[in-house]
């Protein structure tokens, strides 16, 4: 179901019929918008972005010179009116360009400037990455732009305390989404994570900086393509039901479970972000209360599920369950609810492996990252097995044995491993049918 | 705020939902007058939810509970001079995907009678909707071709844009009694049959494999087909295979009753020795021309195999309606 004239449309795939007495309901609802022709024009809503390059003293060398090729690139691949800054990461946060505290509009002039003042970029000193955020969050507070949009470059661990970083975070949610990536072979996908999941966006690691030339400029283009912002996601549930989660799923897994906000008794609103052109997929598990299951036959609503923006409704798909007697209809599983919890299962137990691994928790790392293995080889991601294999010893695949492998001083070995978590985070979709 | 009947233009209450004058439903599509009559399975819309006793949404489920509103009545029953027609839920289903419409315009008697196919969502809508275009048109004057096209239209218009694979979809059936002779048309696997003394005649031939089988003189059942075999080839729907209702017409000699019935009934396969089990009173009929007398008319009988599929274990919605014919008069008898 869908307004066809606000250009978004949702998709709701799930196998409705559950046995009897079953109380869950899962369903992915794909949301695609901008397909038909958006009814704005993508150039037409005021943008701003902040890019905040990681200045610490480890990145001096070969990574501050592509940092900073990397950061020339993405000033000029922002089009002309969009407010910018760039901000340089160590112990605090520091005005790069403009060298006031405030955003500049891009034109010919300010972008040779700004490029001018990336040339003398210095490394030096720590990573406090809630301060850059923070120094972000103040400079799109200043400014009027609709779609607000950051970059974040580290090659290290954040020196903050977890609280302070957890404050900065929460502070910037629901102001600006921020991708976040990790170059060289010292940061935290744990981290960079936290990040993702607070601000809605993307995160990535790489071993190699001669490659975020072009992920910086795929960054910017994806940026610049938003029209819409604050797009929410708007689930009704019926009385006594219980959210089990909601997660996007596709392109990347991120939870959005515990950022509902209630509109009323049976209404919540979960944020998806800023919105051009793109179709992503959001998975949702509703528990329904023992009370009102449905006799054989009967046939429930388990939610309704709206894209809404300010007070539009931009598309609506409705979740239904049916119960029945007949085990071949609700034994059936649906391909894209299967697929995506068998790759949320995955992007878990690697996060979770490496998480016990790191508090030095052999027995849990080694069980989860057999799992882990195993979800991958079942699923066909040899590139993801072969990643892990970096940690832990495969001795089958196909069960999940494995042996944790010693630690070593080879930092090298520790960022596949981060990597791996990343990695698991991207999803890909089935063909329907 | 009072609306004209849509078809006979008299004044009614908003509370109503059969017309205070002419006696027509107040929902549906617009009956073409010609001082016709007619009757349908379909739900009213509006009042609460009949699970919980909350407001229904635009959406047709409940905004506490969830539960869904049927599009057609749980069970129905109505009698017009001269046709009959009872439909029910069964015991296994939690909604009537069955519907029937009956009518009568001048000398014309129409029957509709459509079954929401399960695997589909929103069938019961399907079936609703379906029977309501077929009696307008029939009732227009209009024959059951183009009473099928028209079903056939609706139904396909009810599907979404991500319905493509998926859309409601239900059987169609109909006939039209008049001057003497009766035309039944049909798609699917609801069928017709003519009783009379000699007993119950299949007029009709299933749009599945088993039903082609069965047509060809083929014992089915001895061949052990699937659960594939029965299987639709054909219905009504967004996804349906294009076509023409097959067609069979018949000006019988003899008093009979025309039935039209959903597979609700037919599926179990003595329902027709339940004619012989008549009873008024406690006395069984001996003969198939006196179950058919014997019956307290047509609105009882359609009440009785109803009933009986019901006790049969009502797996599925049943529906039978029954058109009285009598060649000697060509009128209805009441």
């Amino acid at each position: 179901m869908t307004d066809e004239s606000s250009g978004v449309v949702a998709e709701v795939f799930q196998n409705e019929y559950v046995p009897v007495g079953a109380t869950v309901a899962d369903a992915v609802v794909t949301v695609t918008a901008g397909g038909g022709g958006t009814s704005r024009p993508a150039h037409g809503a005021p943008a701003a972005e902040v890019i905040m390059i990681d200045c610490s003293g480890s990145m001096s060398g070969e990574r501050l010179v592509q940092a900073r090729k990397a950061a020339a690139v993405a000033v000029d691949t922002l089009r002309d009116g969009v407010s910018f800054a760039v901000v340089a990461g160590t112990d605090w946060a520091q005005m790069v360009y403009p060298d006031r505290q405030t955003l500049a509009v891009a034109d010919h002039a300010t972008r040779a400037a700004a490029k001018d003042a990336i040339r003398h970029l210095k490394a030096g000193g720590g990573t406090k990455i809630g301060a850059w955020l923070t120094l972000a969050r103040e400079l799109f507070l200043a400014d009027r732009a609709e779609i607000r949009h950051a970059i974040l470059l580290t090659d290290g661990r954040n020196g903050e305390s977890t609280g302070t970083f957890e404050r900065a975070l929460e502070q910037c949610k629901g102001l600006f989404v921020c991708d976040s990536r990790g170059v060289g072979q010292n940061w935290s996908a744990a981290e960079l994570i936290k990040i993702a999941d607070a601000l809605l966006g993307t995160a990535d690691g790489m071993k190699d900086p001669a490659g975020l030339e072009a992920d910086f400029r795929s960054m910017i283009e994806a940026a610049m393509g938003k029209t819409v912002a604050g797009v929410t996601l708007r689930v009704w549930t019926p009385a006594g039901a219980t959210i089990r989660f909601v997660k996007q799923v596709h392109p990347e897994i991120l939870d959005l479970t515990g950022r509902r906000t209630d509109v009323s008794a049976r209404v919540g609103d979960y944020p998806i972000g800023a919105w051009g052109a793109e179709s992503r997929d959001y998975h949702l598990s509703v528990e329904l209360g023992s009370d009102t299951i449905g006799d054989i036959g009967e046939e429930k609503l388990a939610a309704r599920v709206s894209v809404v923006r300010g007070d539009d409704v931009l598309a609506k798909g409705l979740v239904r369950v049916v119960w029945t007697d007949e085990e071949a209809k609700s034994t059936r599983l649906n391909k894209r609810v299967a697929h995506y919890t068998g790759a949320a299962e995955l992007a878990s137990a690697i996060q979770e492996g490496l998480a016990a691994r790191e508090a030095g928790d052999t027995v849990t790392a080694t069980a989860r990252l057999g799992r882990a293995v195993q979800l991958a080889t079942e699923a066909g991601r040899s590139d993801t097995v072969q990643l892990l294999g970096r940690v832990v010893e495969v001795q089958d695949a196909r069960t999940g044995t494995v042996q944790l492998k010693r630690r070593s001083e080879n930092k090298d070995v520790d960022i596949d491993a981060e990597i791996a978590a990343l990695g698991s985070r991207k999803t890909t979709r089935v063909r329907p049918n | 705020m009072t609306a004209a009947c849509p078809s006979c233009a008299a004044p009614t209450a908003p509370t109503d939902r059969f017309c205070e004058s002419c006696g027509n439903p107040l929902s549906g599509p617009d009956i073409p007058a010609a001082g016709g009559v007619w009757r349908s399975s379909r739900a009213a819309g509006g009042g609460p939810c009949a699970g919980c006793g909350g407001v229904v949404g635009d959406d047709a489920y409940c905004e506490d509970c969830g539960l869904r509103r049927g599009a057609g009545l749980d069970r129905a029953e109505d009698d017009l001079p001269g046709v009959a027609a009872v439909t029910d839920k069964g015991l296994r289903k939690g909604r009537n995907e069955d519907a029937y419409a009956i009518g009568v315009a001048g000398g014309r008697r129409a029957v509709v009678v459509c079954d929401g196919v399960s695997s589909a969502p929103d069938s019961d809508l399907a079936a609703t909707t379906a029977v309501d275009e077929a009696i307008a048109v029939l009732l227009g004057g209009g024959d059951i071709p183009a009473a099928y096209r028209a079903a056939s239209d609706a139904v396909a218009e009810l599907a979404g844009p991500g319905d493509r694979f998926d859309a409601p979809a239900c059987t169609f059936l109909a006939a039209v009694v008049e001057d003497g002779e009766a035309t039944v048309g049909w798609v699917g696997d609801s069928r017709a049959y003519w009783l009379d003394g000699a007993g119950a005649r299949c007029l009709t031939v299933d749009d599945s494999l088993a039903g082609q089988l069965a047509a060809a003189g083929i014992d089915a059942g001895a061949l052990r087909l699937s659960a594939q075999a029965a299987a639709l080839t054909r219905w009504l729907g967004a996804d349906a295979p294009a076509g023409d209702p097959h067609l069979v017409t018949l000006r019988p000699g003899t008093a009979g009753i025309l039935l039209l019935v959903s597979d609700g009934l037919t599926r179990y396969a003595t329902w027709s020795e339940e004619l012989l089990l008549v009873t008024d009173g406690l006395t069984p009929y001996t003969t198939w021309s006196d179950g058919i007398e014997g019956a307290a008319g047509a609105p009882e009988l359609a009440r009785r195999l109803t009933d009986f599929a019901r006790d049969a274990g009502g797996a599925d919605n049943i529906t039978v309606t029954a058109v009285p014919f009598e060649p000697s008069r060509g009128e209805p008898r009441p």
